[in-house]
């Protein structure tokens, strides 16, 4: 969907002919007024922007109407209150938490974490440290190294001690990944990706890690008593 | 043109193309496929069927809570010229409810609003009552009816009589079994000769008895050791009466040939094997008596002749008016000839028991739940019932413990094979193995689906009065109770349904003749082996039996007059007519011709009383529901005639 | 093309030959008026955006229609809630396909407004000016998730009954006010049929009410903030 279809447009490119604002900062400055908006190439939003929105609804809707024609939604017995499913599984956005549920008490699992993620994902833009997205060891290496080893000890200590593995496991996994740029000198592909990467970006990567790890454990490799079953 | 103009055509021609294809599956459904193919195949029919117009077809029935799609498939339902056809076309046999007005599901179950052939019909997944097979069907009558004939019920009826025969409400609880009398335990040592045969016993009952109701609890060879064990050291009778001490003379003459003589004379002239059998030929009440001398100790078959009710307390057995001699003499009789030959004497030791056998003894008499059935008067023994079966047909089959079987989830299935196999579902079951036959099997799950609380409203119900119980107090009552008179006769339908109802006896026949009956019971129809043992009652309790029937077991209705004659012109008439007219010999015998159906009426004057014999004759259904004597509807004047011939047929 | 009729109906005059004319379109119409009349060119690619907003608000679209349609044959009453799932299974024409569509876009929808936080967070859309934005973004996720679990009852299925129960637990573990929220959300101690009836009006009155305005406002503040401009 590259293509643009053609039209004039009235803005130039050329930066000769337009004058521009030329201005200094300093080093340290808020992002908002680090870069000045280039110029980009403006389209007319009719065609081009509506005929997309029309594909993508069609597509939309032939994907949904494609599943719908050949899975059917489930329907179980009548509700009986008498007959407790063994598991009784939540819908399944919900069953990372559910997974949590297992191993920590439930104002822990049930009430606090869902509360202090909601929280955090509102306060996000409101914090505003390392909002110039600094890579995570982009300074003071030796520091970030203790803090970061710090917090997943940490973590370790309080998934280990209360048997949440599907915790310990993809979080390992997350300060593994955040190691390699330290020891490797790397910076290209995806190291220099990892290298780029600020300290929010990484919590935010490791808790939907998290989530998508818990629900999946949850969702397929939960059976009767909780239990860990095969889903084959 | 550029690619974005490619991409929209192609998306929208697909977007259009799905959204007018999705609708079509619904034309593909099963059920309409059915509906064209019924108008189509009744086409090639030569007589007219009426169409089914196309669309989907239910009977709601609001107060049952009924909504039933069947009819969508099942087309020819009412339509009769279609019994043969195939299924889902065949219509549906004569039956007494109106299934418009009841639906389908009501008896069948099934899944009554599916429209789809799998949903609707097989046990899936999430739905706990598939289409109840064929042969269980008549148990689905029990949801609105609670008592109904063999002629509707038979396989159902089957299974409660086997329920009854087999005591499972020892275990289970059922409402409306009794329990049937099973040998108490007390001083069970002084009774079995020999330790080995109790072994063997507990290790398999049949072995010894083909026919033992007692079932194979599987028990392991500890287990049988610790609880013959057990059971061998009950040498005391507590809270029941004593054996009888053996006359002093019996041991002398138990070797004498005469004396043998006069027990088979009593035992034959009581007609023990009315009862009881002899390897397998006889009556099939009680045990059979082959070997019973092997396992039996003399002094306690002894005391069973004298008093079966005193050492067996709620024993069916009637206590015989035997003079001890008799009894001895039966004694001495048995132990002559109902030996197992096969016991070798000298190997009968005195097997050591194994230490601690009462308290584990105790343990698995417990476990096992031998007190459900065996009465031991030890404070240690505790109830310890199997799940009650009163709503065994509501269950829902997640509260069915599956075990590692991998069934078809349905009650069913379920019933049967816990009925084969009863340790197939889990470890800790502990069902013994009753051996059935599959039709028993069948019969026993057919009564036991039956067995549910009543779902249908109140007006659906249909009820029958209940058979009131015949209890009289006192000396009557005991006397009944000591001759075991309701094992076989019944009165109002209360008791044994072997011999004839008592209710009317009182008006139905001759006080003498009863008398002597008493005293030599005979079969009143020739071809009938069956008939009374003798009881060897005492001429007091005779009497007394006698004016209670004379006084209780009247019907008022058949006390009047009847102006009978005697004059012999008339008789001849009367004689004629019951010969020619009617026909009457074709069944009964008389003068000493005639047929094997009936009773034969030579003497029936000393037998019967007049107003019964008009009054039988006049509407013998009345008297007896199921007698084939067929009702003349013959006019006052012959009825007068018959009955004064057959009245005058007596010695008097 | 110049009937009357047309003119009546589009002030749009066809054919569109100049930018001012599709300037027009845009804005002269009352759906496409939220657009601005230009856009980025790099702003439109799918590599930017995956289209995911856009795929989500689809899903909500086909959502209330096929709900709407899903409606017009459902009780919230024990066991006719039941009873309605087998009516459209068996009887309903395309029933099945009805509530499969409402199904799978349900689950959908939670999969894409999910993926659209990541791709949102990821490209760093959620600072200034538009952290607000985030806000209602956010909002908007857990309103999703709440309709997705409100509706999750509707069957009133063995399924739905125990999903909904594990779920309502939990709010009894909120400290003082737990078991007042539980009581307030089930309408009773336990899961009946006033619970079906405030998941019912919850599922179909408040929270998509809610969601339509908050998701107005979610496009009007892509616009002001800067949006594809």
């Amino acid at each position: 969907m590259n293509n643009i279809i053609e039209n004039k447009t009235e803005v130039s490119t050329e930066p000769l002919k337009v004058p521009r604002r030329i201005a200094i900062f300093p080093k340290e400055t808020p992002v908002k007024f680090q870069k000045e908006i280039i110029e980009e190439k403006l389209v007319q939003s009719f065609p081009n922007l509506i005929i997309r929105e029309v594909i993508c609804f069609q597509l939309v809707v032939i994907v949904v109407t494609f599943i719908s024609l050949f899975v059917d939604a489930p329907l179980e017995e009548l509700a009986n209150p008498m007959n407790t499913p063994n598991p009784a599984k939540a819908p399944w956005y919900f069953l990372g938490l559910q997974e949590l549920l297992h191993s920590f008490p439930p104002l822990v699992a049930g009430v606090l974490i869902p509360i202090l993620v909601v929280i955090a994902l509102i306060i996000i833009p409101y914090f505003d440290i390392n909002i110039k997205r600094y890579g995570l060891w982009a300074k003071d290496r030796t520091r970030t190294l203790i803090y970061l080893s710090f917090s997943f000890t940490i973590v370790s200590i309080i998934s280990i001690l209360y048997k949440a593995y599907g915790i310990f496991f993809p979080s390992l996994i997350i300060y593994l990944m955040m190691l390699v740029p330290f020891f490797v000198p790397h910076r290209k592909g995806i190291i220099g990706w990892f290298y780029k990467m600020s300290l929010s970006e990484w919590i935010v990567g490791w808790f939907i890690f998290m989530a998508v790890v818990l629900t999946i454990i949850g969702t397929f490799f939960r059976g009767p008593g909780w239990g860990w079953v095969l889903p084959w | 043109m550029s690619k974005i103009k490619i991409i929209y055509a192609v998306t929208s021609i697909l977007f259009l193309l799905l959204l007018a294809v999705s609708p079509l599956k619904e034309i593909f459904k099963d059920w309409r496929n059915f509906q064209n193919s019924f108008n189509s195949y009744t086409d090639s029919f030569p007589f007219k069927v009426a169409k089914v117009d196309n669309g989907l077809k239910q009977i709601w029935n609001k107060n049952l809570g009924i909504i039933d799609r069947c009819i969508t498939c099942h087309v020819g339902l009412n339509e009769n010229k279609l019994s043969n056809a195939p299924q889902p076309f065949t219509s549906h046999p004569k039956i007494y409810h109106d299934n418009e007005k009841y639906g389908c599901t009501v008896c069948h179950d099934g899944q009554g609003l599916s429209t789809k052939y799998e949903d609707a019909h097989l046990p899936t997944e999430f739905w706990d009552k598939p289409l109840l097979p064929r042969k269980y069907i008549e148990s689905a009558c029990y949801r609105c009816h609670d008592d109904l004939s063999d002629k509707f019920t038979p396989l159902h009826n089957k299974g409660k009589e086997l329920i009854e025969k087999y005591n499972c409400v020892s275990c289970h609880d059922l409402p409306g079994i009794p329990k049937q009398y099973t040998p108490d335990l007390n001083g069970v040592g002084t009774k079995i000769k020999n330790k080995q045969w109790l072994i063997d016993w507990l290790k398999n009952p049949s072995l010894y008895a083909t026919n033992a109701r007692m079932p194979n609890f599987k028990l392991s060879e500890t287990e049988v050791t610790i609880l013959s064990d057990f059971l061998f050291s009950f040498k005391e009778r507590r809270n029941s009466q004593s054996l009888y001490p053996l006359p002093e003379y019996y041991n002398t003459l138990k070797k004498d040939e005469d004396f043998i003589k006069l027990g088979k004379v009593s035992f034959s002239e009581a007609r023990c094997i009315s009862c009881h059998s002899i390897e397998g030929k006889g009556g099939k009440l009680a045990i059979d008596l082959i070997k019973v001398a092997s396992k039996a100790s003399e002094k306690w078959i002894y005391s069973c002749i004298k008093n079966p009710k005193a050492i067996m307390p709620g024993v069916e057995m009637t206590q015989f008016g035997f003079s001890d001699k008799e009894a001895a003499a039966i004694t001495a009789y048995i132990e002559s000839e109902f030996v197992d030959w096969n016991i070798n004497e000298d190997e009968i030791q005195n097997i050591k028991p194994v230490t601690g056998y009462y308290e584990k003894g105790i343990e698995i008499y417990n476990k096992y739940n031998c007190g459900g059935c065996h009465k031991l008067d030890i404070k240690e023994i505790k109830e310890n019932k199997g799940p009650e079966l009163t709503t065994i047909s509501n269950k829902k089959l997640y509260q069915i413990e599956w075990g590692k079987s991998n069934l078809k989830h349905s009650l069913y299935e379920y019933l049967e094979n816990k009925l084969e196999t009863p340790r197939a579902f889990g470890e800790n079951t502990r069902m013994p193995e009753y051996k059935f036959y599959k039709e028993e099997i069948t019969a026993i799950t057919a009564y036991l689906l039956a067995q549910r609380n009543n779902e249908v409203p109140q007006n659906y119900l249909v009820r029958k009065n209940k058979v009131q119980p015949f209890k009289p107090q006192g000396v009557i009552g005991k006397t009944f109770e000591k001759y075991s008179c309701l094992k076989c006769h019944s009165v109002n339908d209360y008791g044994g349904k072997i011999a004839p109802d008592l209710a009317k006896v009182g008006s139905q026949l001759n006080r003498d003749w009863i008398r002597k009956y008493f005293n030599i019971p005979y079969s009143l129809r020739a071809i009938v082996e069956e008939r009374m043992p003798k009881l060897f009652i005492s001429t007091e309790e005779v009497e007394m039996l006698l004016d209670y029937f004379e006084s209780v077991f009247i019907d008022d209705n058949l006390d009047f007059k009847l102006n009978l004659t005697e004059k012999p012109e008339e008789l001849e008439k009367g004689k004629m007519l019951f010969k020619e007219k009617y026909g009457c010999q074709s069944c009964h015998i008389i003068d000493g011709s005639g047929g094997y159906v009936g009773p034969p009426l030579d003497n029936v004057g000393e037998r019967l009383k007049p107003t019964w014999i008009y009054s039988w004759i006049k509407n013998p259904q009345k008297y007896k529901a199921n007698t084939i004597d067929p009702k003349t509807g013959m006019n006052e004047e012959d009825l007068l005639l018959i009955t004064s011939y057959l009245f005058h047929k007596r010695s008097w | 093309m110049h009937s009357k009729v047309w003119d009546s109906i589009f002030r749009s005059k066809l054919p569109i030959n100049t930018n001012l004319d599709r300037s027009l379109v845009i804005f002269n119409s009352l759906t496409l008026h939220i657009h601005p009349v230009k856009v980025r060119e790099k702003a439109i690619k799918f590599s930017y955006t995956f289209y995911l907003g856009m795929i989500s608000f689809f899903l909500f679209i086909i959502l209330i229609v096929t709900g709407v349609l899903l409606m017009l044959y459902y009780q919230p009453a024990i066991p006719n809630a039941y009873e309605n799932m087998k009516d459209l299974q068996y009887v309903v024409s395309n029933g099945m396909f009805l509530r499969n569509l409402h199904r799978w876009a349900a689950h959908l929808m939670v999969i894409s407004v999910f993926l659209h936080m990541i791709r949102v967070f990821y490209a760093g859309a959620y600072k200034p000016p538009r952290e607000f934005n985030w806000v209602v973004g956010v909002v908007l996720l857990v309103l999703t998730l709440l309709l997705s679990y409100t509706g999750y009852l509707l069957p009133f299925d063995q399924l739905s009954y125990w999903a909904v129960t594990v779920g309502v637990n939990l709010i009894q573990y909120i400290p003082v006010i737990g078991e007042k929220t539980k009581f307030l959300f089930l309408g009773g101690h336990e899961i009946g049929e006033y619970t079906l009836v405030r998941f019912y009006v919850l599922h179909c009155v408040i929270l998509p009410l809610v969601m339509v305005l908050l998701i107005a406002f979610h496009f009007w503040r892509i616009r002001k903030d800067g949006g594809l401009h």
